[in-house]
């Protein structure tokens, strides 16, 4: 795999045309608020509410390096950035033809050409930037460190469009890696191919496809054999909510407290959606599902889903985490604990799954999904490490945003009334609260 | 045009006959392939002022049924293989404590996970035999969504006469397939009310004391008697007892009350049996094939009958035995290695006549196979 660098991105629809990131750059850059020394520009179009970036895109093959007769601009290997030589550049501007993007331009102040440096890697505009128009995405560290394991989950799979389960199996078994025994219950991960049909198979590491109500007995029987027998061996599961905390829930919470060693991985995607999207035990309030209907009586599921992290916390894992696909290097960094966890006893990750098919979404929508809801707080990252004893936030859900800009994305919630809005909106500030009260190092206020 | 003729699902064809029955209170949990019967009721029974309550799991949607149907409901539960093992431990309380309930088993391919979207008619021996120790049950099935509807009203009916469970042995194919349903006008299908009973508040109850003839008023538990319910041998109060006379009279009372009833509670279909020569044997889908066979074969002139049974267990010995004394070849069309076919062998007078056509692969066996395999028996081109 080749390597990838961090990147500015633009989001247009949330720019209004301040200008606060030009006059930040220029201030960095020299110490004034002179534009025409900033490496960034927006065309704001007033009319039409018309947002365009001029900036450099670091490109792969950047056209002003091949322009440039002097050799003054040179794409760096390890940052990605073309960089500029002020000694060398002979101010043909040629460069400045060459680029598409208006990425790099001549300064009128100076006559010499200017072009983002990305400022070491800590660009001063996406922090001036009062909207999140600028986004700086480091995802790339992400992919240069995880990128080269293999994937041990083969192309093909038949899941549906935009499956986020597909996504979490693949990149866990990437971290993890092949001395794993994989044990998946029957569900999505199972029936898109996980297992296996008719003589072919989607995971290269060993399947074990127990019954929905006992994942986690089976995996500890396979445990104790190969602690037995001192071989080292990673036990996985990767249960659905409905395996996890319904049908299934027995054998986890008898192998959870007997410690048995394993992660166990829930992926919640909030129902029964192998079997045609009904409810489950960890189903929110007010989601419309196959059992839960709407209509003149009923009006979506009339209760709260099953806190089922903080059941395992209270259960005494030596590692519990809550994960979302939109938080890649967060997932990471859990699978790594949660991987030495389970060397002295049962991690269980508890990760978000917001299924396209199941909740009715479009599925380009899926990894907003999982974001939207981390910043509403309905779906808060954190950890708990047995040693340590207290919860910590790994997303700090001190700015959030209002549940309905999650909610208004799925089409499950599309009957919701501002009644059960509001009770949506108390339950996520509740359930802040009540993991506030397992921080030890911090003390986050929610609300007005 | 007629309201009540609806194209659908065998398994709303199900869910409706239940609801026509008199169902209020429904416990399940999603499986393929019986999940549309809690989607459907779901829907339908808060409509209905009903009660729908999706469980945890099976064992518990089989628990939720028998605290329900104690208090004085018509209770369901639909389930599929896998589910329907879960609830065995539940479901042998229910005949013990003779509790009416309705299970549904929508057949997959078993044992274990199996082939959940495949059709398969192997679980006849469990509905039997699933549940520990001796005891009697009666299961029914069907091949038709008239049928599905018809039976599922007669399975409530048999629940409550003789205060036991009744499992509805249905299969992938009858649950999945769309055909014509037409609902009867309320009184055109007798049902059967909870038979309660007229001692007085007050008075003592007791909850398992035969009438004369056999049948034991109920009161609704928690209601105005104080009663106690057990899974242990009991005696007529209900309280738990080893006594030998105890114990033995309640077995024979659990038994009796089915095994002696045999002929009252056995549903059957018969075509061409006066003159056949040759009788197939089948029941639920499969009996769709051999109806088939029967009506090709027919005009040629072979001389072939086919009996469709309907009620399963208690197996209709008598009526099987008698239907089929005249037939040179029984032939059993089923989606299993034989379990009617055994039940038959048992029942006819030669066992040796009796012949198995069936497919156990996970497809549905049609009307050509059931031919080919005839051809096999009799050993030539009927």
């Amino acid at each position: 795999m080749g390597i990838g660098y961090n990147t500015i991105a633009f989001h247009a629809d949330k720019c209004d045309g301040c200008g606060k990131c030009v006059t930040e750059c220029a201030r960095v850059h020299s110490q004034t608020d002179n534009p025409a020394h900033s490496r960034i520009h927006v065309a704001w179009d007033d009319k039409a509410k018309w947002a365009g970036l001029a900036l450099c895109r670091q490109c792969g093959e950047p056209d002003c390096v091949s322009a440039c007769p002097a050799g003054a601009l040179v794409k760096d290997a390890y940052s990605g950035v073309v960089f500029w030589d002020e000694n060398r550049c002979v101010d043909c501007h040629l460069c400045t033809l060459a680029c598409g993007y208006a990425g790099i331009v001549c300064n009128p102040e100076t006559g010499r050409v200017v072009k983002c440096d990305m400022c070491n890697q800590d660009p001063a505009c996406v922090k001036a930037c009062p909207r999140e128009a600028l986004e700086f995405k480091k995802g790339a560290q992400l992919f240069n460190q995880w990128g080269d394991l293999e994937d041990l989950v083969v192309p093909g799979l038949s899941s549906c469009l935009g499956c986020n389960s597909e996504l979490v199996v693949r990149h866990t078994l990437r971290r993890i890696g092949p001395d794993t025994v994989v044990a998946t219950p029957p569900g999505c991960v199972a029936g898109v191919g996980a297992v296996g049909v008719n003589g072919i198979t989607s995971l290269k590491t060993p399947v074990f496809h127990p019954l929905l109500t006992n994942t986690a007995s089976m995996l500890a029987g396979a445990r104790r054999y190969y602690n037995r027998i001192g071989r080292d061996v990673t036990m996985l599961a990767f249960g659905g909510d409905g395996g996890t905390a319904d049908v299934g829930f027995q054998s986890l919470s008898g192998a959870a407290e007997r410690g048995e060693q394993m992660i166990y991985l829930c992926i919640d995607n909030e129902g029964y959606m192998n079997t045609g999207v009904q409810r489950s035990g960890t189903t929110p309030y007010g989601s419309w599902t196959s059992t839960t209907p709407v209509g003149k009586a009923l009006k979506g599921k009339t209760r709260d889903a099953k806190p089922m992290p903080l059941i395992m916390v209270m259960h005494g894992c030596e590692y519990v985490a809550t994960a979302s696909t939109a938080y890649m290097d967060d997932y990471y960094a859990k699978l790594d604990k949660a991987v030495k966890a389970a060397k002295h006893g049962m991690a269980y990750i508890h990760i978000f799954s917001p299924c396209p098919t199941g909740w009715r979404f479009p599925p380009k929508l899926l990894i907003e999904a999982a974001r939207t809801a981390v910043q509403a707080n309905l779906v808060p990252l954190w950890e708990y490490e047995h040693a340590k004893g207290d919860i910590e936030f790994t997303y700090s859900p001190e700015h959030h945003i209002p549940v309905d800009e999650y909610l208004k994305l799925i089409g499950k919630y599309r009957h919701l009334d501002q009644e059960q809005v509001d009770y949506i909106q108390k339950k996520a500030d509740r359930n802040i609260a009540q993991l506030n009260k397992f921080t030890l190092h911090q003390e986050i206020t929610t609300g007005g | 045009m007629n309201q009540n003729i609806k194209f659908i699902q065998g398994n709303e064809a199900c869910a409706e006959g239940a609801i026509y029955a008199g169902l209020d209170f429904f416990a399940g949990y999603p499986i393929t392939p019986s999940t549309e019967i809690a989607e459907h009721l779901a829907a339908r029974l808060p409509q209905k002022a009903g009660k729908f309550i999706q469980m945890e799991d099976e064992i518990a949607s089989m628990c939720a049924i028998i605290g329900a149907s104690l208090t004085g409901h018509k209770v369901l539960t639909a389930t599929s293989g896998p589910g329907f093992s879960l609830m065995q431990e539940a479901l042998g309380y229910a005949v013990m404590a003779e509790i009416p309930c309705v299970i549904v088993n929508v057949q997959r391919g078993g044992p274990s996970t199996g082939i959940p979207t495949h059709v398969s008619q192997g679980d006849v021996n469990q509905a039997r035999w699933g549940t520990h120790g001796d005891h009697a049950i009666v299961t029914l099935t069907a091949s038709n969504h008239q049928d599905v509807f018809a039976t599922t009203v007669e399975a409530f009916n048999i629940a409550e006469t003789y205060r036991t469970p009744v499992i509805l042995l249905f299969d992938e194919v009858v649950g999945h397939m769309r055909e014509k349903l037409v609902i009867p006008e309320p009184g055109e299908i007798a049902t059967v009310e909870r038979l309660r009973t007229s001692v007085a508040e007050g008075v003592d109850y007791h909850p398992y004391l035969p009438r004369e003839d056999g049948r034991l008023p109920m009161s609704d538990f928690g209601h105005v008697h104080r009663y106690n319910v057990t899974g242990l041998y009991h005696d007529m109060w209900g309280f738990p007892s080893d006594n030998p006379d105890v114990v033995h009279g309640l077995i024979r009372h659990l038994v009796d009350k089915i095994e002696n009833n045999v002929n009252e509670i056995a549903l059957y279909k018969e075509l061409y049996l006066d003159d056949a020569d040759y009788i197939l044997i089948s029941y639920g889908s499969s009996a769709r094939s051999a109806r088939h066979v029967i009506e090709t074969l027919r005009p040629r002139g072979e001389r072939i009958g086919l009996l469709e049974l309907q009620t399963l267990w208690p197996f209709p010995a008598d009526i099987v035995r008698e239907k089929c004394r005249n037939a040179k070849y029984i032939v059993v069309v089923e989606m299993n290695m034989g379990q009617i076919r055994q039940a038959v062998q048992m029942a006819v007078d030669d066992p040796d006549r009796v012949f198995l056509a069936n497919r156990i692969d996970g497809v549905f066996i049609t009307p050509r196979d059931i031919r080919k395999l005839l051809r096999v028996i009799v050993g030539k081109g009927v």
